[in-house]
This record gives structure tokens, sequence and C-alpha cells, in this order.
């Protein structure tokens, strides 16, 4: 599709196009200022000319940029479009602008499979993110199989099944964070209001693994989503396969909440938000929405950790506190708005 | 005591300062008992700034604050511009230590330990740090001299008292210092017997646990703000009402850093804790 | 062809279609008529796929049972009672949704809303429509997906259960034209209708059901006869007699709408 193409009445694939190029312009923006920000005094635009003019960089900010805050912006954007994506995935899936993965047990799932591997971790032999994909995946498949009778998902279904989830996944965590001793439980507290302050590449690196296939994929699933919000049954008469597009989106939120949970805890909201404003801004269509939400959640997160290592520096806040903050009052208003629309 | 061990610290620290080629002169410090140890050592003017954790002396929370021990940001440490950085065993996340480490600048790791013998250890290593190896070696004869005071008067006490130390009430229930704990070290230290048994840590107690334990005396930090103790919540449990700690009075509040840090104000602690039990 | 031999389908236990054979013939409208619970509306859906069943289905010659979602999209679009809308899709993003697999079958969706009389709805918001706009929006999107009665492969299928059950009466017959025309350009129309009216009007072979078992099959004449309508509604019904008192209409009196 070309963006000269005549646009008929309705049709609003242009406006999501356009979308798209200012949000990878908001995406560069938000980019260039997390590496130039921080507690640290490195002149961006000073160490740019140094390179240009052959001159070295001095060794200490190098070390900032490049150690520091490059592999925190490359996971920041890792995560936040995960977590963008993950909840458009949830949404289309569920057919229903409710359904984030943080909400509905998902992120729990996750968090205790993160939390075994933290505690357990010598005990069992799995490494903290797959352990994370795991309960992500095991929580996603159960919700599903409990809240969907007959090809309808049931919304109240889901949610009290989410939360009968995330209690199960809290109590279990309880009993964990019995086990850890006083210092792992500190560090569960820490973990669990998220934060990218651990970012590595190596990080960088496993994150990248589990994430970008989904984000190469998500789109693909688009058209299949948009067919599934008229039930699974005439998704299927219009001829899309319905069972393959449901296991795919089950994998990949599971990949992508597991991958952003166990990378960097857990930071909620984003998932509920982005889709949401995007669906304002440019329709449901989920073959844009999706790509859109992966850049609208990697420009916001990385603007919120940005927030995060100013606001109190040189400490920093856990981040999901700050897109908890954020987020949480947007997701009241679409309750309320959603409510208006149903009465 | 710990004025002696300062002037000591104070008059030495100039004498080895000569000698040192390049001397760290802009400190990072992570960890309190750490920065209590550069204070003792007169090296608290070479501080550039700290973690949340080192509030003592008093004059540290003038430094900028890098945030909790375990939740640090590398890049906020590197912005004090540091020479030196000095962190107790348990600071992290690991990946930030990671960083710090790559950094290319001194980072002196201090071991932990929560037991008398691990206060020497912990002098000699920030001792040698900073270049003032003789002031250390003072400072921590120091407090060995206290320590084994602190041994010796605690030995022939009998019968000895049982004491319950409380970290905190969640919702009424007890999270107390069990086996192996530092609130065990400096209990025994001080001549009492830890009444928390059965558990290694710090975990909450049943009901009956904290009913069977039965403690002569209770001891807490002392925090105050948002989640301090209150001694009077303490004193209204159903659980301990009977005890003959309550019955008597005795809920003993202390400085939590002094009480369980074990650093050089350990034998002080010691000291107090004792007195507080037994009188004189 | 659609030609289903002895279809049976359980749902639980209990039987819900019980050896029912059926035929329908392209370029007419068959009626599966029958009162409530009698299996029609489980008998359509065995016949679009969506029903594990026993017994033989065959579309065109294509095994229903066997086949992929994919070819069975390019020979039947199905309309069902009704289907909601996850999301606040536009009138014209929905009836695109028809186009569905089958690319390359470009149809003009805004041709379609003008077939069933919603020109210039594009832009408007799913949700807020009446339930019988949103109906018809529904079958627009069906004929979307068919695009044409006939293609290469033979005649094409509307499969549609009570299209007009939301509809007002100028609407049924705009909707019922409509399917009659689709007919009459050789595809294939199998409804469910519950309006024997519009049966009799409509369909050239009326099936009727009751119990999940097949009462008849025929021409709509001679199937809907006062007999076999009594037995199977378990009500007395007499045909072609009026009222000695009160007003009654039929739609087969009403003209053109909207002409």
């Amino acid at each position: 599709m070309t963006g000269l193409s005549l646009t008929y009445p309705g049709d609003r694939s242009a406006r999501a196009v356009r979308l798209s190029w200012g949000l990878m312009a908001a995406l560069v923006g938000a980019s260039l200022l997390a590496l130039g920000l921080g507690a640290a005094s490195v002149s961006l635009p000073g160490v740019v000319g140094d390179l240009l003019a052959g001159r070295g960089v001095a060794p200490q900010d190098q070390l900032v940029l490049m150690q520091i805050r490059l592999p925190r912006l490359v996971l920041g954007l890792l995560i936040g479009a995960a977590l963008g994506v993950s909840g458009a995935l949830m949404q289309g899936l569920f057919r229903n602008p409710l359904a984030d993965p943080g909400l509905v047990g998902v992120g729990a799932g996750a968090g205790l499979g993160a939390v075994l591997a933290i505690v357990l971790g010598g005990a069992v032999a799995v490494s903290v993110p797959l352990a994370a994909f795991l309960g992500a995946w095991g929580a996603v498949v159960l919700l599903y199989r409990v809240a969907t009778r007959g090809g309808q998902t049931s919304v109240a279904v889901l949610l009290l099944a989410g939360i009968a989830l995330a209690a199960l996944a809290g109590a279990a965590t309880g009993v964990l964070v019995y086990l850890a001793d006083d210092r792992q439980l500190r560090d569960l507290t820490f973990w669990s209001m998220g934060s990218l302050g651990g970012a590595s590449w190596a990080k960088c690196l496993w994150a990248g693994a589990f994430i970008l296939p989904v984000l190469v994929l998500a789109p693909r699933l688009g058209a299949g989503l948009n067919a599934l919000a008229l039930g699974e049954a005439a998704a299927r008469q219009i001829g899309h396969p319905v069972e393959r597009i449901k296991t795919l989106t089950v994998l990949a939120v599971a990949a992508a909440t597991g991958a952003a949970t166990a990378a960097a805890g857990g930071i909620g909201f984003i998932g509920i938000v982005v889709p949401h404003l995007l669906r304002l801004a440019s329709g449901p269509d989920h073959r844009r929405l999706l790509p859109n939400a992966a850049l609208l959640g990697a420009a916001l997160l990385v603007l919120a950790d940005t927030g995060a290592r100013l606001i109190v520096a040189p400490a920093e806040l856990p981040i999901g506190i700050l897109t908890a903050l954020l987020g949480a009052p947007v997701f009241l208003w679409i309750l309320l708005r959603q409510a208006r629309w149903e009465g | 005591m710990i004025r002696l061990a300062l002037a000591v610290a104070l008059s030495v620290a100039p004498v080895i300062a000569a000698p040192a080629m390049a001397e760290p002169s802009r400190i990072v410090v992570l960890g309190g008992t750490a920065a209590e140890i550069v204070a003792a050592l007169g090296a608290q003017d070479r501080l550039v700034a700290r973690d949340s954790t080192s509030t003592f002396p008093e004059s540290l929370t003038a430094l900028p604050d890098l945030g909790y021990l375990r939740a640090l940001s590398p890049e906020g440490v590197l912005s004090a511009a540091p020479d030196l950085i000095l962190a107790e065993a348990g600071a992290g996340p690991a990946e930030a230590v990671e960083v710090l480490k790559a950094a290319g600048l001194p980072y002196v790791t201090v071991p932990e330990g929560y037991a008398p013998e691990a206060v020497a250890a912990k002098i000699s290593v920030i001792g040698a740090a900073l270049g003032a190896e003789t002031a250390a070696a003072a400072l921590a004869g120091q407090v060995e001299a206290g320590l084994a005071e602190a041994r010796a008067k605690a030995a022939p006490i009998s019968p000895k008292k049982r004491v319950l130390f409380i970290l905190s009430l969640q919702g009424g229930k007890v999270m107390a210092g069990g086996e192996g704990s530092a609130a065990e070290a400096i209990i025994a230290l001080a001549g009492g017997v830890n009444a928390a048994t059965g558990f290694q840590g710090y975990k909450p107690m049943t009901e009956e646990a904290v009913l069977a334990a039965a403690p002569d005396a209770i001891l807490m930090m002392d925090r105050s703000g948002r989640g301090a103790v209150i001694p009077e919540e303490v004193m209204a449990l159903p659980a301990l009402a009977a005890s003959p700690a309550v019955q008597s009075g005795a809920v003993i509040r202390m400085d939590g850093l002094k009480l369980l840090g074990f650093g050089p104000r350990t034998p002080e602690a010691a000291a107090e804790l004792r007195a507080a039990l037994y009188g004189a | 062809m659609l030609i289903a031999e002895n279809l049976t389908v359980t749902l639980g236990r209990r039987p819900v279609l019980d050896g029912v054979s059926f035929t329908a013939r392209p370029g007419e409208v068959t009626a599966i008529v029958g009162p409530n619970g009698s299996g029609k509306t489980t008998l359509l859906r065995a016949l679009s796929g969506d029903l594990p069943f026993r017994g033989a289905a065959s579309l065109n010659g294509v095994a229903i049972a066997r086949a992929p979602v994919w070819q069975l999209a390019a020979l039947r679009a199905v309309l069902a009672q009704s289907t909601p809308v996850g999301f606040a899709f536009t009138v014209l993003e929905v009836v695109r949704l028809g186009l569905g697999a089958s690319a390359g079958r470009e149809t003009d969706p805004r041709a379609a809303l003008a077939q069933v009389g919603l020109a210039g709805y594009e832009a408007r918001l799913f949700p807020e429509l009446s339930g019988g706009e949103q109906a018809r929006v529904h079958l627009a999107r069906v004929l979307v997906q068919l695009g044409a009665p006939t293609g290469p492969d033979g005649p094409r299928w509307l499969f549609l259960d009570e299209p007009v059950a939301a509809l007002d009466i100028g609407h049924q017959l705009q909707v019922m034209r409509l399917a009659a025309g689709f007919a009459r350009a050789g595809g294939g129309v199998v409804a469910v209708l519950h309006d024997l009216n519009l049966t009799a009007e409509f369909a050239t072979t009326t099936t009727l059901l009751a119990g999940g078992r097949l009462v008849a099959q025929g021409p709509t004449a001679e199937v809907l006869c006062d007999t076999r309508l009594s037995a199977a509604y378990r009500c007395p019904i007499r045909l072609n007699v009026a009222p000695e008192a009160g007003r009654w209409f039929l739609p087969q009196m009403a003209g053109a709408l909207h002409s």
C-alpha cells in the first residue's frame, strides 16, 4: 500500500501510517533524550563532535554512553515495544480493550517463574528469562482455557480467573519470599516495582532473542486478529486459520511478556494504555495497531525511564512506580468511558 | 571509646597521608557500616557521595544520596566522579556492580559479616583502601579490645536473659531475628540469649511460637517515621502480653545501624544493650 | 450442489440433529424451517463446517468436513444470527473483513453497502449503529466475501441464519429480495427462516425440521401444508385463511422499498 493510495471515507489506514511516521520521530527524539540526559554530565553533541573530528572520546564518557546509557536505551526500547505489542495482542485475542497481560495474571505468572528462578536458581537449572517465559505461557494458556467456552471468551470469567491466578501466583511467591533471606527479600521488593537499572548488553541480547521475533511476527497476526473481532466462528468462516492465530498469539504474548518481566520486573499499564490511545487515534485495525503499539510503547518507556533516572538523581525511582502513577488514571478513564458506552 | 579511636585515627592520618602516591580523595561509600568506618578513620572529608543506608555520623546525610544499597544506578555512582568506590558486599544489583567494576576505577569490596570477628576485617580492608593502615590497625585494635571486654563481661552472667528481637510487625505478626542473624550475634555479645530459635534469618513467627518463646526482654530498632515499631503496639500483642518482658516493661529500643551494623560502634552497642538488660 | 446425507450432530450425549439428509441447488433459495430447537441452526452450522458431524456433506463436490478453512471460505459465506464486533471498527472496516483470506477477489465494499441500503455509512462506527443496521453491515461483509454469485469454480453459496430477525418489514423484504437476486444470478442460498410468509414467498425449496429430524423436504408449496406445519409446530395452522376480525397483512402485498 502506498502513501498515495486513495482514501475512502471510513478508511483510517492512511491516518495510521501517518501516525507511524510521527511515532518513529518521537522514538528518535526520546532515544536522543535518553542518551543525552543522566546523572553523569556527558555532552552528547560534544561526544559526537569529538568523534566527527577524529578525536578520541574520554574513557569515562565512553563508559557512560556505551556501557550504561546505550544498553539501557536498547533494553528500554525492547521492553517498551514488547509491553505495547503484548497488550495489543492480548486485547485482540480476548476482543476486549481491558485485557492487559499485567492485569489478567500473565505478569503474575511470569513474575512467579522469575522469582522461582531467583530464589531456587541453584536447585532448578533454568535461567530466569526461561522460567519467566514458562510462567507467562502457563498463565496465558490457563486463562484462555478457563475463559473460553464454545469459541466465546467471557470477559467476566477472564478477569475473575486473572484475579485468581494473580492470587495463586502471589501465594506461591509468598512461599518463596518466606524461603528467601533478608537480602533476597529486598531484591524481590525492588524487582516487583520494576527497573531498567540492571541493563547490560548481555541482558539486551537474551531479551532481544525473545522479543525481536515477536515484534517481527506480531503484525502478521494483524489480519487474523481483526477477523477474530467478529468471533472465532466468523473468523473461520472468512477463511482464517483461527487455532493457529490463537496459538501464535499466546506464544508471542508469553515470550514478550516473559522476557520483559524477567529483564525489568513488573512494569504495568504500558500494555493497556498504549493500544487504547492508538485505537482512539487511528482505529482498531491490528495490522497498523501492532507496529504502532511497539513504537509508542518503546517511546513511552524510554521517556519514563529517563524520568526515573533524573527525578531523584543520582539515585533513581523504580520505573514501575512511574508507569503506574501515569497509567492507572488513564486505565480508570478507559473504564469510565467503557461503562458509559455500554450503559 | 569511639572518641578515643577517632582521636587516634585523626592524629595518625596525616602522617601516613604523605608517602601514599595518589591517595583517593573522592570516595563513594556504599553501606552504612563501611561509611561509619571511613568516618572513624578520619576520612569523612574525602567522601563525595553515599548510599541511603549511610546515615552515621549524622553529618554524612549532607552528602548526595545514591539510593538504596541494593538498587544502585551505575551512572548515579559515576556522576559523583569518584576515584575510589568502597562498597559492602551486599551492594547491587549485580549488573550495576559489574558496570562499576568495568569502569576502571578502584572498586573495593568490604567483606560482610554479622559476627564480632568480622569487624576487624572490615576495618583493615577499608584502611588499606584509604591508605590509612596504621589508623586502621589502631581502630581495629580498639574495637577488638572492646569486643573482648564485652565477651568477658557477658560470660559470667547467669542466668542469661532471653531476648526477642522484633524487626517489624506486619498486621500483628512478629517478624523476628532467628538463628544466624545479626540480632542473635549482638544479643549474645551483650550477655543474652536469643529467644527466637528454630529458623534462620528474619522470619514471621506464629503467635504460638512467640508465646512459647516467653522472652525476658524485647529488642527493637529505634526508627522514627514510617514503619517504625511502636512499643505500645508490641506490648498489646496477646502472644506477648503474658511474657516476662511485657510484664516487667523490658522493651528496649536501639539505633538499628549501631545495633546490627557490626562496625566500630559494636562494643558500645553491646555495652548499651547489656546495661539495658542487666543494669549497670 | 450442496448434498448432505444422514447428518447426525450430538452435543453432549443428546443428538441435536438425527440422520438428516439435505440437498440444495444453486439458482434457488432453499429455506430451513421448523420450531425452536428443531435443529435448524445446527444443520446450518454443520453445513458451514463449524460443527463436527457424522454422515457425509459436500459443497460443489468438496467434502465439507475435510476442506481447509480457506477453501470453504472461497465457496460459501455465512451470516450468523448475530455477530458482535469486539472493537470500534468503522462500517467500511467491518465490510472489508469479508475480503479476509480470499485475497484477489476485489469487490468494492462500497457497492456492497449500497446493495444493503447503507450507502454513505462507510465512516460510521459499527457499535453506534442500530441492530438492524449492524445486521445489514454483516450482510454486506458476507457479499464482499463471495464477490459474485458464480465464479470459475462454480456457484458460490450464501448461508443465512435468520437473516431478517432484526429487521423491520421493509428491510426484511429488501434482504430477501437481495438473496433471491443472488440465487437468480446463479448462486446458491440456504436460509434458516422463522417467518413462514417470507418462506412461502421467496423459497423455491423448503426443508421442515422438528425435534432434530427431517419432516419434509421439497417444493415450498408442498412442504408448507396445514397438516405438516401443525404437526411440526404442535399447534393448529391453517394456510390461506383470513381471520374474521382484526388487522392483518402479508409481506407478499408490500411494495418495493425506497424505490
